[in-house]
């Protein structure tokens, strides 16, 4: 009886391994599984977490459309300047802290603000769950729009996971400036004209023969007739859309408007005179003038005022024989505004700072940008001219520096601009809220204006009958650059192109 | 003198009931075993169903994710196509290439045809002939990167309550109310691919002898590049 005990035990010992077994492998099954869950969960909580970081950034580029040259972000990898000839050449700037503004080209570092040596992940406070484990890091970097919107890298990372996530996004505002025409009423092009930019009529768009349109045409009303040449893929789009143009409101909900615009010139008004930039509001002046220079590598402006009682087409010719005193000189404001509650007058050819731009010669001292400007005159209750009375430049074509023109009533060009060598040439974004742009008389016989920018105007304006030639280039920077606090068509910026990407070398450190 | 072994033998009543008790035994512990054996084969098979249509379901996800519009002859959308066994859209994520490859899934070989049943899940990947500006998004000038069926035993029907596979949602009315769309068709200017957030329900069919329903992966996806 003692040997059949013993049978039992061994039969009870191997029942218990049996079940043991079927157990575990159980066990490593539901384990597998969990598993599979618990890591494509993780996955999708570090894209979600780097894709809130990725809107953070853009909600900081509505504010401040420029601020990737303001600011490295703190979310940002510690930045190294790469711009030859910039201050900074060479600079760490650690997150958080702020960029000269003059280096607009740089490198990446590991942030590693507390110099262990160690990277250190950013943890916004919303993703923080620090000893959890759960917590979200993140690393991004930021290309400039040199040659394209901005672009962000988002990397994240959860707890001490070994996953990590990388997106991208090319992230761009659609303010007005994108268009190179946008008018309310009928736009027509002549014979061979070309059109660079996307042109926006509240009615009709015609375009005479051999005509050539390199970007997409809208007219609330019709397409009356087609370019010779849709060239680079442009297409055009009309209220009616028909089979062979698509619905303007496909791309646009709404038609434009230009009585939309005051809320955001308000806020170029609340910029300029209380949040940093140049305010210009002197109740006894009649008359603004600023001269755009640049002195010892930094941008530079020379403003004067007027207080000559005249009336108002009176400036559009006589700026120059007007009385001037200087109201002072300043560098171009950081946050690129600027606004006088009086007309404002853009250049003096004949200032003492600032130079004849070499391939302009005219031996007349040109407007010479470095910096970003928007520069506005008036309001909606008290309408403004901007009368232009030099030809402007930018300092460096290629840089992300641009100028806007606003006028809360029109713009106006002063024939005497024009100069000797019988050519003016306008770089910049130009709004004339209220009316059209003109010219105030005519130009020197057979004389030529070259505009490179955006012109929106709610009439057409009579520029034809003024100078003989005319060639309306559009500045291709202004589809990806807004100039600062220029009115938008959205209220949001919007990605271009989201994506996942595979990890950059740095982040699988 | 007392002996020290016992020589008498078990009685016929004894063997009886030992035979009958271990017996009993024997069956239970392998009824148990067995038992347990079918469990742990069924549970791999379980993981192994749900382990092939997690990442087809997470790669469709990625892909329509960042779907994106090509510029096209007409206004485009990130989605072409989409219908309860359909979806075809545009995504940029496998090629070094100027412009978005077109990305085609569609139930094939459904047991019951057009009434749906069990389907495969099948891939087509075309990327465009960027010879032309804007590139041509044809498929007769497309090239076929790859067709390949990703998935089988996905259960369909083109009832959206029942088992659409794909669909899509959009908010329409004041307050805005979350409506189903379960089909649209860019080419067709009033049937436009205009919804922002797309529905996949993944039911994929367990082996027969294991006598359970469909399981069912959800998801909903944003699509980012969509305004």
């Amino acid at each position: 009886m003692r040997r059949e005990r013993g049978a039992a035990l061994a039969t009870v010992v191997m029942l218990v391994m049996f079940v043991s077994l079927a157990v575990i492998l159980l066990l490593k099954v539901a384990t597998s599984q969990y598993q599979q869950s618990r890591a494509q969960e993780r996955e999708d909580v570090v894209v979600a977490g780097a894709e809130a970081i990725l809107d953070r950034y853009a909600a900081k580029l509505t504010i401040d459309s420029r601020y990737y040259l303001h600011w490295v972000d703190e979310a940002e990898r510690a930045r190294v300047c790469e711009t030859v000839g910039a201050p900074t050449y060479g600079d760490v700037v650690q997150p958080g802290h702020a960029w000269d503004e003059r280096c607009d080209t740089w490198s990446y570092q590991d942030p590693d603000p507390n110099g262990d040596g160690v990277t250190d992940w950013f943890v916004h406070p919303v993703l923080d769950a620090t000893g959890t484990n759960n917590d979200i890091g993140v690393l991004l970097e930021v290309t400039p729009p040199l040659s394209g919107p901005v672009g962000v890298l988002v990397v994240g990372k959860r707890g001490s996971s070994i996953q990590r996530r990388a997106i991208t996004a090319s992230i761009h505002a659609t303010p007005l400036s994108e268009f190179y025409r946008v008018t309310q009423g009928d736009l027509s092009y002549g014979a061979y004209a070309e059109t660079f930019g996307k042109i926006y009529s509240g009615a009709d768009v015609d375009f005479g023969g051999s005509t050539t349109a390199h970007a997409d045409v809208y007219a609330e009303g019709r397409i009356t007739s087609a370019p010779t040449v849709w060239a680079d893929g442009a297409q055009g789009y009309q209220g009616a859309p028909s089979s062979t143009y698509g619905d303007i409101r496909d791309v646009y909900p709404q038609p434009l408007n230009f009585s939309d615009f005051w809320d955001d010139l308000d806020l170029i008004y609340q910029s300029a005179c209380e949040s940093g930039g140049i305010c210009l509001d002197d109740a006894d002046a009649r008359a603004w003038r600023v001269q755009a220079y640049v002195s010892g590598g930094v941008g530079k402006l020379r403003i004067w005022k007027s207080t000559s009682s005249h009336n108002e087409t009176w400036w559009w010719t006589n700026a120059d024989s007007a009385s001037w005193t200087v109201w002072g000189t300043v560098d171009v404001p950081r946050n690129g505004t600027l606004w006088a509650n009086a007309h404002l007058i853009v250049g003096d050819q004949s200032s003492p700072v600032g130079v004849d731009v070499p391939e302009d010669g005219d031996s007349l001292i040109d407007f010479v940008l470095k910096g970003s400007l928007t520069m506005y005159a008036g309001s909606s209750s008290a309408p403004r001219n901007v009368i232009i009375t030099a030809d402007t430049f930018y300092d460096d074509p290629d840089s992300l520096d641009i100028l806007a023109l606003i006028a809360s009533d029109e713009i106006v060009i002063d024939p005497g601009a024009v100069g000797l060598d019988k050519e003016l040439t306008i770089n910049a974004a130009m709004l004339g809220q209220s009316n059209a742009w003109r010219f105030a008389g005519d130009a020197p016989r057979d004389s030529t204006l070259n505009t490179y920018g955006s012109i929106a105007t709610p009439n057409v304006g009579d520029i034809a009958g003024h100078i003989k030639y005319r060639n309306y280039g559009f500045d291709p920077r202004l589809e990806y650059i807004r100039p600062p606090m220029y009115p938008l068509l959205d209220t949001d910026w919007s990605y271009d192109d989201w994506r996942e990407v595979k990890l950059p070398d740095w982040a699988r450190l | 003198m007392k002996r020290f072994h016992d020589d008498r033998g078990f009685t016929l009543v004894e063997m009886s009931v030992t035979v009958l008790l271990t017996a009993i035994t024997l069956a239970s512990v392998a009824t148990i075993v067995v038992g347990l054996l079918n469990d742990v084969s069924r549970q791999q098979r379980i993981s192994e169903v749900e382990g092939e249509a997690r990442p087809v379901l997470e790669s469709i996800v990625v892909e329509l994710r960042q779907a994106k519009a090509p510029k096209t002859i007409s206004a485009s959308r990130p989605v072409e196509e989409l219908d309860w066994d359909k979806i075809v859209f545009y995504s940029d994520r496998r090629l070094p290439h100027p412009a978005p490859e077109m990305y085609d899934y569609e139930l094939i070989n459904c047991t019951n045809g057009t009434d749906g049943g069990v389907c495969d899940l099948q891939e087509t990947i075309y990327s465009a002939d960027t010879s032309s500006v804007p590139p041509n998004y044809t498929f007769d000038d497309m090239d076929l990167v790859s067709q390949r069926v990703v998935l089988s035993g996905v259960v369909a029907d083109p009832d959206l309550s029942v088992g659409s596979t794909f669909s899509s949602v959009t908010w329409t009315g004041d307050p805005a109310a979350r409506t189903a769309v379960t089909s649209c068709d860019t080419s067709i200017p009033s049937k436009r691919c205009d919804a922002t957030l797309i529905v996949i329900d993944l039911r994929v069919q367990y082996p027969s002898e294991l006598g359970f329903e469909p399981y069912l992966l959800h998801e909903e996806v944003r699509l980012r590049n969509a305004s």
